[in-house]
């Protein structure tokens, strides 16, 4: 984030994305049961990884309008406490796409074992979700790396990434096996 | 003007710094009521005087006046549930009536109750990784690390700990119906 009103949209959309993905494959699940015997379990974790993107969504506006408010106003903080209250606010903006860059692998994992054990009719979706979950975390690593108060050697970024790799490297094994 | 100084000044019936709080936060409430819960922009209007107003009358009871933004927040998200709940009411209202799903909280509870002694009952494994997933929200990552098991093996582990729960959940039901 790094001017007023960059990135105010690009996080919710992606949780929605995640949530959507996770929707794919809750319901991919759900109509493999005969086939497969943990269908209930996995689409019971696609319903609790699609709660959290959909709660996601609300916590990344109110982050991200709060930093750009603080920003907006700037010269008008108090000077010994301006640095203080910017980089605080802008490293809470920086944790909920921290959280949907991880949500997003988790969509990505989950979707990769999905498309490998589900009805072979299902797999495409399983697939795409799947896909959809690698976009998303790479979106908000994305909105991770752009925030100001995010150094290229930080922690939050380290964990992004590798976030976004696993959810990439689970979309190419469930590309790989349709 | 930090915000404890903007608080002062409302509260001592300033009228400028009371459009200037308005004007600090309205951008922020309008956000959560739009981006934040969906709501179009009639319904972010009417979240956006409610709040305000809510500021207005409440405002002396905001115990540290440096969390003005926090608490202008909580209002706002507040205030957008409310709307939601009342414009589903009014549509529920304005259609045929319809089966409505068992929605008892005590019943909600008691079958918390069920899953949660069922859940006592499984080994010890399960009860930790299912706690872990759909009560703490912990990631596949995090559990991973905790408890020293390969990330990509996580989501089959939860599956089969929640077939064992369920198997656990029929059980009982079978022995409470033969009782």
């Amino acid at each position: 984030m790094g001017t007023q009103g960059v990135g105010a949209l690009g996080g919710p959309l992606a949780a929605r994305v995640i949530a959507e993905a996770a929707t794919l494959l809750e319901v991919a699940a759900q109509a493999s049961g005969d086939a497969w015997d943990e269908a209930g379990g996995a689409a019971a974790q696609a319903a609790s990884l699609r709660r959290r993107a959909d709660e996601l969504s609300g916590i990344d506006v109110e982050a991200h309008a709060a930093a750009v408010e603080l920003l907006r106003r700037r010269a008008e903080l108090d000077p010994k406490r301006r640095d203080e209250e910017i980089a605080r606010a802008l490293a809470e903006a920086a944790t909920p796409p921290l959280a949907l860059a991880q949500l997003a692998g988790d969509v990505g994992l989950l979707a990769a074992e999905v498309a490998q054990r589900c009805d072979p009719d299902l797999r495409a979706d399983a697939v795409t979700a799947c896909l959809l979950a690698g976009a998303s975390a790479r979106a908000a690593t994305h909105l991770v790396e752009v925030n100001l108060a995010v150094t290229p050697e930080d922690e939050l970024l380290a964990e992004a990434r590798a976030s976004a790799s696993a959810a990439r490297a689970a979309a190419e094994r469930a590309l790989g096996g349709s | 003007m930090d915000d404890a100084r903007l608080v002062a000044r409302c509260l001592d019936g300033n009228e400028d710094a009371w459009g200037e709080l308005v004007e600090r936060y309205s951008r922020y409430v309008y956000a959560i009521a739009t981006r934040g819960y969906g709501l179009r922009d009639h319904d972010a209007e009417d979240v956006f005087q409610e709040v305000f107003a809510r500021t207005y009358e409440h405002l002396s009871s905001l115990r540290d006046t440096g969390a003005l933004g926090p608490w202008i927040g909580q209002l706002a998200r507040r205030t957008s549930i409310d709307r939601i709940r009342a414009s589903s009411r009014e549509q529920v209202s304005a259609e045929p009536p319809e089966p409505v799903p068992d929605e008892d909280p005590l019943e909600r509870i008691d079958a918390a109750v069920v899953v949660r002694e069922a859940l006592r009952m499984l080994p010890g494994h399960c009860q930790e990784i299912l706690d872990r997933f759909f009560a703490r929200d912990e990631s596949y990552r995090t559990i991973s690390s905790a408890l020293d098991v390969p990330e990509g093996t996580i989501a089959s582990r939860i599956s089969r700990c929640l077939v064992k729960l369920r198997a656990e959940l029929e059980g009982r039901n079978r022995s409470g119906r033969a009782s």
